[in-house]
């Protein structure tokens, strides 16, 4: 159904899971921020190395998380800018065509990941 | 003191407000939680109010001497974590009441697509129903 997986326009490391993190799977979404995430929203995140995005991000792509392969549905407005800036963006699990929130990727509804500390993230285009 | 209180008006499509912001003994320092360049709406503040600009990536502050997050979200996180700590929340992006926290996101403690227009000087009242932005 997909095309095959092709080269990897971003791609980083989970470093530490937030305490809270995995509670954001009860509405299908996780939420992804870089090393320099102040306290108040680490709990919240999955912090990841940030890396530069190296083209834009569209629904064409696949996000790659470990094995697991999704196909991106909606790219929000903020997106690419937040991910380049900040290592910042939501990923919601629902498949939805339209981005309701500018700073969420949106991507196919599938197994919700399971991620720990060392996981790799990929966008694939 | 010489910190001056300031009124924060939503800007159009914007969410919220008006806040008005009074600097105290306790709360002086406001945070700014943005990525990339540093929003023109953090010196105006800073200006008016007397207040000191903090950029929350560098340094943390206690949440109960926070007077104000400037913040820049798309709607997911930071919209929603500062007001569920009963911070005062300027979003510089139009972002409404959405995401997770949506239900932290209230008039009273969240603004949004504010601009330097948006911020004016004010006596510290709360009584100043001249609501110029658009709803």
């Amino acid at each position: 159904m997909m095309s095959q997986t092709g080269q990897a326009i971003f791609e980083t490391q989970v470093v530490e899971v937030g305490q809270e993190a995995q509670d954001f799977s009860a509405i299908d979404m996780l939420i992804l921020f870089g090393q320099e995430a102040p306290d108040a929203l680490r709990s919240s995140c999955y912090i990841i190395n940030v890396k530069p995005v190296a083209a834009p991000i569209t629904t064409a792509m696949q996000l790659k998380i470990d094995d697991q392969v999704f196909q991106i549905t909606a790219v929000g407005d903020e997106v690419q800018r937040n991910l380049t800036n900040l290592g910042h963006i939501a990923v919601s699990f629902t498949g939805k065509t339209t981005a309701e929130l500018p700073g969420t990727l949106y991507v196919a509804a599938s197994n919700y990941p399971s991620m720990t500390v060392g996981s790799t993230i990929q966008i694939i285009a | 003191m010489a910190w001056k209180s300031i009124r924060i008006e939503k800007g159009t499509g914007g969410f919220g407000g008006p806040l008005i912001v009074t600097p105290t003994e306790q709360k002086h320092k406001f945070i700014y939680v943005t990525g990339g360049n540093r929003p023109a709406i953090v010196d105006k503040i800073a200006k008016l109010t007397g207040m000191e600009a903090v950029d929350g990536f560098k340094t943390s502050i206690p949440d109960d001497e926070t007077a104000l997050a400037v913040i820049d979200c798309g709607g997911t996180l930071r919209c929603g974590i500062y007001p569920k700590k009963g911070i005062l929340t300027v979003n510089v992006l139009p972002t409404g009441k959405s995401g997770p926290l949506a239900q932290f996101i209230t008039p009273e403690l969240y603004v949004s697509n504010v601009d330097v227009d948006q911020i004016t000087a004010s006596d510290g009242s709360k009584v100043t129903t001249t609501d110029n932005g658009s709803d």
